[in-house]
């Protein structure tokens, strides 16, 4: 079998001059102020939506974003569910569970990656997005696909878990937890990592709660918060597992909280399959009555809402779409100011926004509005500091 | 593949994602910026132009009605296979090799 | 566990027009649009919900709008709706004073419908491009 070394071609956008999506205002080496400017991937898919039959949206919103295909139609499924007071076969909760978990695994990993390759370890890049291919693989077996895995449905799921493929998901889940542990060692516990995480881009208790932040974000600054156990969907409140927590707010924090909650995702998959009931997959919906629902799941980067409004007709009158990083890069706003430029790429790249958000950065010089940094030079500054304090351990 | 830090450099331009009315602008700029020649390779529907997001306010037009696109590669999302298999046939194709 | 929506009933009991219990983790209580501060404060400072987003809807009785707040705690969903009825020049109270989250999505209902959040610290465009003409907005439904 060859090993295929993937090479990061998307989602990269082609922009690097201006406009920027963090212009970073800067005094000397410390950042005073951020101008967050959005609308890159702005496509206008609420309204894309209501031109949709309610089993297209599933379709349209899954390609909202490629990292969490599966979140966007998970919690508009529920959102249809709720709208219409269907009751899905407990098969189909149980699969919806064991894709949702293997998607938090593959997410979680690329962010992995990409916090190394920021701090310029370029070792700890390349090993988790290698032991994150046996993950899209798995998913690949399962749904077809690496991405966009068209499994969600109103009422169901589109695809069974065959029998024949549980004894090699259940290899490739527990085969992570070496690796995890490995990273555990190896990451957590470099001293040099620490010294460039702990204490870096923190946001308090009080400004997660002022951003109502959401995800690995509010759960590193001590805010016990998770859709899973708070309103909980899939099978998530008939199996055991574990709701991580730090107190800190911090880079360092916000990365053990993503360590320690793919431990938990082996968990509630090894769960799910062991007990996974027999029966149906689909409810097989065919109407969906005038009426509101609100559907909300725990996506890898936190709280993914759905509100759908339908008035009896086969298209969505209103489909209303916020996804966690909405509320979560805001917050920015209060843990990347008053920290130091070299510091600023992995603080933005903390809340775990899409790789192209960190990519489309200026740094400004605010006496005289002068562009003098790009996204890339940030980068580089960040992986130069990791090289001082190597120096000095 | 190396991964340049300015379109300066770079001999290939890969784009993906669909041009919307904050993009499009950009990428014509950005791909005049480059030295050339530089190949533009169109990966995944939405680059391709024929995507669910052809309808949106926000659309614009196609990427290869912006830039020149001398590869396509399809699918949503297309397979790392498939993209390695673009670039190549697009190399080859640079040599005169099938 | 009926507890912060009793709490929200009494507080505001002369200002709901309407309670709806669509199931037991989602309520739905109408109010003028007049109300929406002290309601949001009440729901923030007072009983710490959390705020997750509003919605902007533009139906033939007016510009409605949902404020979505989460109770963590029980896992509850309670919606404020409002219905602003004037659609040539909608105005509301912004809420971003009280809640600094929700800054960006005033400004996205701004562009988007064209409603005024009154005394918003930035209302400026979030996702729109510059050139986006003016007084077009993409979710007002043509007449």
């Amino acid at each position: 079998m060859s090993h295929r070394t993937i090479i990061p071609i998307g989602p990269y956008h082609p922009l690097q001059e201006e406009p920027e999506l963090f212009r970073l205002y800067v005094e000397g080496e410390k950042v005073v102020d951020i101008d967050i400017v959005l609308g890159y991937m702005h496509r206008g898919i609420e309204k894309l939506s209501e031109a949709k039959h309610f089993d297209q949206v599933a379709f349209l919103v899954e390609r909202i974003c490629g990292i969490c295909s599966n979140s966007h139609p998970f919690a508009y499924v529920n959102a249809m569910e709720d709208l219409a007071k269907i009751e899905v076969p407990e098969r189909a909760l149980f699969i919806r569970t064991i894709i949702a978990e293997l998607e938090r695994l593959h997410s979680h990993l690329l962010w992995l990656g990409l916090a190394g390759h920021f701090i310029g370890y370029n070792t700890v890049w390349m090993w988790s997005w290698k032991y994150r291919e046996p993950v899209l693989d798995i998913l690949e077996t399962i749904t077809g696909n690496r991405q966009h895995y068209a499994m969600m449905r109103v009422g169901g799921v589109r695809r069974d878990i065959g029998k024949e493929d549980i004894p090699q998901i259940k290899k490739m889940v527990n085969d992570l937890i070496p690796v995890l542990d490995m990273f555990k060692g190896a990451v957590m516990d470099d001293p040099v990592i620490q010294a460039r995480t702990r204490n870096v881009g923190v946001l308090t208790q009080e400004e997660a709660i002022n951003y109502c932040v959401v995800g690995p974000t509010a759960r590193a600054s001590g805010i016990a918060i998770d859709v899973r156990k708070d309103d909980p969907y899939g099978a998530y409140d008939k199996i055991k597992w574990e709701v991580i927590v730090q107190r800190e707010g911090d880079i360092f924090a916000k990365l053990v909280v993503r360590v320690l909650e793919m431990y938990e995702s082996i968990k509630i998959i090894n769960q799910c399959l062991d007990n996974l009931p027999s029966g149906p997959i689909d409810a097989n919906i065919k109407d969906i009555p005038a009426g509101e629902g609100i559907g909300r799941i725990e996506a890898p980067r936190g709280e993914c809402f759905h509100y759908v409004r339908s008035d009896g007709t086969n298209s969505p009158m209103r489909h209303k779409i916020r996804a966690p990083s909405y509320m979560n890069v805001a917050s920015n706003k209060v843990a990347a100011v008053g920290g130091t430029i070299s510091d600023a790429a992995i603080t933005l790249a903390a809340v775990d926004p899409c790789y192209c958000c960190t990519e489309r950065t200026a740094v400004i010089e605010k006496k005289t509005d002068k562009k003098i940094l790009n996204g890339w030079d940030l980068i580089e500054l960040s992986r130069k500091k990791t090289e001082e304090l190597k120096k000095r351990k | 593949m190396q991964l340049v830090g300015s379109v300066r450099h770079a001999d290939v331009l890969l784009v993906t994602g669909v041009p919307n009315r904050k993009t499009a602008v950009r990428l014509k700029r950005l791909y005049e910026q480059a030295a050339k020649p530089c190949l533009v390779v169109a990966i995944g529907q939405c680059a391709l132009g024929g995507c669910i997001f052809t309808k949106s306010y926000n659309f614009v037009k196609p990427v290869d009605e912006i830039i020149p696109v001398a590869a396509y590669v399809p699918g949503c999302p297309p397979k790392p296979e498939a993209m390695i298999m673009g670039v190549v046939k697009l190399l080859n194709s640079l040599k005169g090799t099938k | 566990m009926n507890n912060p929506i009793i709490q929200v009933k009494e507080e505001f009991a002369g200002k709901i027009m309407n309670f709806e219990e669509h199931s037991t983790r989602r309520i739905y209580i109408e109010i003028a649009p007049q109300d929406i501060a002290d309601v949001a404060r009440f729901l923030f400072t007072e009983l710490a919900f959390r705020f997750a987003t509003a919605s902007a809807i533009d139906t033939p009785k007016g510009i409605e709008i949902l404020y979505h707040f989460s109770h963590d705690n029980s896992g509850k969903m309670l919606t404020i709706r409002t219905l602003i009825k004037d659609k040539k020049d909608p105005h509301i109270e912004s809420i971003t004073p009280i809640i600094k989250a929700a800054e960006w999505i005033e400004r996205e209902m701004w562009e988007m419908l064209g409603i005024q959040f009154d005394h918003h610290p930035n209302l400026k465009k979030l996702l729109l491009a510059e050139d986006w003409p003016e007084g077009e907005f993409p979710l007002r439904h043509e007449d």
